[in-house]
């Protein structure tokens, strides 16, 4: 044989080669690290300091947490994005299904209505705060110029200034924004629905409504599911629409975790990192259990065959 | 007898027909109605929509387009989000497309752990990043910095890229890369002419997403970038608000100059748009 | 034109746990038409990508010309390879997958050009060369597949299954233009395939495996004769051999239901008797019965007749004949053959005993 030298304990894996996977990986990994990790990390190190410009971190232990326990606004945010996030899901989720189902039965011009009824989320928050801000404008807002040519003038009201209809409002906002999302994805799952099962509810003779009710909802579960806890998810988020429209007024009746966090970090005088840090801390372990809680809820039974 | 029977029906049925037809109405209204109010005051005066905020627009004032954009610094927070977004949009598909390829082909140690520690980013909450990096960007001398900007978005949208682009990635035949390979092409060269070209619909798919979702980020800019020649157009949009606090009129074709170049996108690409956003919901 | 070497080579899957390939040495000649044969996990694909440089190799030692290969990557190796799924690069026309490997090593675009237009001349691709592979038909993605690599006029030629996702008679002429191109590359050509009628029409060897061994190495026809064990003598023909178990007596080898002469064996020593279902004949004379048994079942396949016997072992003993049936349903049919072409196993390892231990003394 050749001079080759003894062969090595391990030879080199040529489809697995390490410099390539290391390549490959390694700014993905560095943007994570720098960009992600390293924030996270620096917000939960926060959490337990008081983080004032040009001064040393002070360790506190957890004199926030403890604040923060008996910080009404706080719980007052925690609530209202809480709201937000159940009621959101459910409104666009059932919406979107009567949507496609219209669609799904073919009426016409559903081109243009799926157009109509999806462009709505591709806007941005700052577009879409500002819009609605006119609509629900107290003078001559669309929602009130409505009202008054149904004859309803004492419906009339400042939408968004008033603490008992400002959340609701805003919640009709997102709503209007990703009702059009979760229908089309609700489609493409009723549209890739086999034909046979469709066919077979039809021979056993059911109604179009036990048709939906008994054989396409149950079968497009898994996608409601979805978007369920995906739309969960973002209300979880929510920041720019409150904070182009109401920044959490009147008296707190919109503020939400994010807008709080925001207001605290950079907008409040007292120019401490570590509080703020502590509610996202807080509040990144309520997310967490609730996007568990629901996956636990969901996974039961979830293993649809067809 | 069966005429009798036959004309319940029909009513029945066409009351269902109407009952639908004005359920279809009605949402069409409420989610298409606030673009058109919009587009018809961006043509107007706010003197015309002081006096009628609802009238058709006549004569149309399209110069109020250009005064918008040349008084405003339009021009600058439009050109900011263009180099921002196509920037941050070019290294995602570079790097996500470099990462995708990697889980996609390769089998390695730790595998399943830097998944996991990517894709769990997804549900995290930006409040609990966005504290850490405001500090950490300001620690890098990246803050109110345009580059800045552009690695904190490729960071939030990494995932979902890599997501979308490692399922695309993994149905190409892996045949293709051991052809490849035989054909004596390095891994780099493998993955630049075979893994990027064969999985062009799905780039085109991240690329789209991609650049809707940052062209209208807000959190992470307001966050970041306070000096007014480096805004990007969502905070140049409610800046403009805060200065023509009155001026109706003027905002509405502010707002107008932000929404067409997505509504373009949007036209031209809507199957790739709508694959790229439902991409995570539908199982 | 190489040699290429495998020394003991073996691949194992998590540490040693699961042996894919084990022990298997093989030497291929220069020019050599090899074909590796054997059912589906037999470890003969695994073999052929040990060579190519897509899987590792755990153990032993491959080597192209002298050369050690086992560290060499894929890319540096100078081998091309069909793939059963053809592999054709999607996005390209014929000519830059025709070109693709060759630009890596050619700079000269005018030489890759010339080089393309004159294999795809030769295997009539000329008028496709500008199509992408989804507007061409089967047939002809595997005949560029086929001159992707000729092309590249590799050192070593490696072929994963490459006509089964072709119909029938494609499959027969495509056979017939590689035998035909082997001769005129007189290139080192190995042939990985599940078929038998593909290993015994195109290669110039056989090599049969079996879990990840090596069963046997030889020229088709030595194999088809002379199985070196139950394995092989199972695995080709078709029907396959006829296995049966016997004992040697003083007069011969003791069927149950008939006789063979030979006499190598001491009397008592049990031996597996293989018997090729076209060596055997019918016959009238009961005394030089082989075997004997009820006709269970007969297949007629028009050129020739299946006669299924039940002698009283497990399997019924097959009998190929000629277009006439030479047996109705339910008749004792008694079987003779020329003993000179029965093979011996060993019961208990399945081994070959080879025919020269019993210097027969037939008549």
């Amino acid at each position: 044989m050749t001079n080759s030298s003894p062969p090595a304990k391990k030879e080199k894996d040529h489809a697995n080669p390490l410099g390539a996977i290391t390549t490959f990986l390694l700014p993905a990994l560095l943007i994570y690290a720098a960009f992600t990790a390293l924030p996270v990390l620096r917000t939960f190190y926060n959490s337990t300091h008081l983080i004032v410009p040009n001064r040393p971190a002070e360790w506190v232990g957890f004199t926030h947490y403890v604040e923060l326990w008996t910080d009404r606004i706080f719980w007052k945010a925690v609530w209202n994005t809480l709201t937000w996030a159940a009621v959101a899901p459910i409104l666009e989720v059932t919406i979107a299904i009567l949507l496609a189902l219209c669609l799904y039965a073919k009426v016409p011009f559903s081109r243009v209505l799926r157009v109509a009824w999806f462009t709505p989320v591709l806007m941005s928050y700052v577009v879409v705060g500002i819009l609605w801000m006119w609509i629900y404008n107290y003078e001559w807002g669309a929602l009130n110029t409505m009202l008054r040519g149904l004859g309803l003038e004492s419906w009339a009201q400042p939408w968004l200034g008033h603490p008992d209809t400002a959340l609701a409002s805003l919640i009709a906002v997102t709503t209007w924004m990703w009702t059009g999302f979760n229908m089309v994805v609700i489609l493409a799952a009723m549209s890739s629905l086999p034909s046979e099962v469709l066919e077979a509810a039809e021979l056993d003779n059911c109604g179009w409504f036990s048709k939906l009710w008994f054989v396409i909802l149950p079968l497009i579960r898994p996608t409601l599911l979805n978007l369920i806890v995906l739309s969960f998810i973002g209300k979880m988020k929510v920041f720019d629409l409150v904070w182009v429209t109401t920044q959490g007024n009147p008296l707190w009746a919109t503020e939400t975790v994010s807008t709080y966090v925001y207001k605290r970090a950079f907008q409040w005088s007292t120019f401490d990192l570590g509080y703020p840090s502590t509610i996202a801390v807080v509040w990144f372990f309520i997310v967490l259990s609730g996007v568990l809680g629901l996956t636990f809820l969901f996974r039961q039974k979830d293993k649809l065959e067809y | 007898m069966s005429a009798a029977s036959q004309s319940p029906r029909i009513s029945a049925s066409g009351l269902r027909m109407a009952a639908l037809l004005l359920f279809i109405v009605i949402y069409t209204a409420y989610s298409a109605g606030p673009f058109v109010w919009v587009a018809s005051m961006s043509l107007r005066t706010t003197t015309e929509i002081a006096a009628n905020p609802y009238a058709l627009p006549w004569p149309w004032h399209f110069d109020k387009f250009a005064s918008a954009w040349l008084d405003s610094n339009y021009d600058t927070y439009f050109f900011n989000s263009v180099s921002i977004v196509l920037s941050a949009v070019a290294l995602l598909t570079i790097i996500g497309g470099m990462a995708a390829h990697c889980f996609a082909r390769y089998r390695f140690r730790f595998k399943g752990v830097v998944y996991f520690l990517i894709f769990s980013t997804i549900i995290f909450p930006p409040q609990v990043t966005v504290i850490g990096l405001f500090q950490i960007m300001v620690d890098y001398g990246l803050y109110n910095s345009r580059i800045g900007l552009v690695l904190v978005y490729v960071s939030i949208q990494l995932p979902v890229t890599i997501y979308i682009l490692e399922a695309f990635f993994a149905r190409i035949p892996k045949d293709l890369f051991e052809a490849a390979r035989i054909d004596g092409y390095s891994e780099w060269a493998i993955f630049w002419k075979i893994s990027l070209p064969v999985a062009l619909p799905a780039i085109s798919t991240t690329v789209i997403l991609n650049t809707i979702l940052l062209w209208n980020e807000f959190l992470y800019a307001v966050v970041l970038i306070t000096e007014d020649d480096k805004r990007t157009l969502p905070l140049g949009v409610l800046r403009f608000l805060g200065d023509q606090l009155e001026d109706v009129g003027m905002i509405a074709t502010g707002l107008m100059i932000a929404i067409v170049p997505v509504v373009l996108i949007y036209v031209f690409f809507s199957e790739r748009l709508i694959q790229g956003m439902t991409a995570g919901a539908v199982k | 034109m190489a040699i290429v070497k495998l020394d003991k080579v073996g691949k194992s899957y998590g540490n040693g746990a699961v042996m894919a390939v084990q022990d298997v040495n093989i030497i291929i000649e220069d020019g050599e038409f090899m074909v590796l044969l054997g059912p589906s996990g037999c470890g003969k694909s695994t073999t052929l990508r040990m060579i190519a440089g897509l899987e590792s190799i755990t153990e032993g030692e491959l080597s192209i010309d002298g050369e050690r290969m086992n560290a060499v990557p894929a890319k540096n190796r100078d081998i091309a390879m069909v793939f059963q799924s053809y592999a054709l690069y999607p996005h390209m026309t014929v000519r830059d997958n025709l070109g693709f490997g060759l630009k890596r090593r050619q700079a000269d675009k005018a030489l890759v050009k010339k080089r393309v237009d004159e294999v795809a001349a030769s295997i009539g691709l000329t008028e496709y060369l500008d199509r992408k592979p989804h507007a061409l038909s089967g047939g002809q993605r595997q005949r560029v597949a086929l001159g992707r690599a000729i092309v590249r006029d590799p050192k070593v030629f490696l072929f994963d299954e490459p006509l089964s996702n072709l119909d029938a008679a494609l499959r027969v002429s495509t056979r017939a233009e590689l035998v035909r191109l082997h001769q005129e590359l007189q290139a080192t050509m190995i042939y990985v395939t599940h078929d038998q009628v593909e290993a015994m029409t195109m290669g110039d060897r056989v090599c049969i495996m079996s879990h990840g061994k090596v069963a046997q190495i030889g020229k088709p026809m030595d194999v088809y004769l002379n199985p070196a064990s139950t394995f092989v003598a199972s695995f080709l023909g078709n029907p396959p051999m006829n296995l049966m178990p016997a004992t040697a007596s003083e007069t011969g080898i003791e069927t149950g239901t008939g006789r063979i002469a030979g006499t190598g064996f001491a009397p008592g020593t049990k031996v597996t008797l293989g018997l090729r279902p076209e060596d055997l004949r019918p016959t009238d004379n009961a005394a030089e019965a082989v075997v004997s048994g009820r006709v269970v079942s007969l297949e007629s396949l028009g050129a020739e007749t299946l006669v299924h016997v039940e002698a009283g072992n497990d399997k019924p003993v097959i009998l190929r004949g000629g277009r006439e049936t030479p047996a109705r349903l339910d008749d004792t049919i008694h079987l003779t053959c020329d003993p000179d072409m029965a093979r011996f196993f060993d019961p208990e390892t399945g081994l070959a005993i080879p025919t020269n231990t019993f210097t027969g003394d037939k008549k």
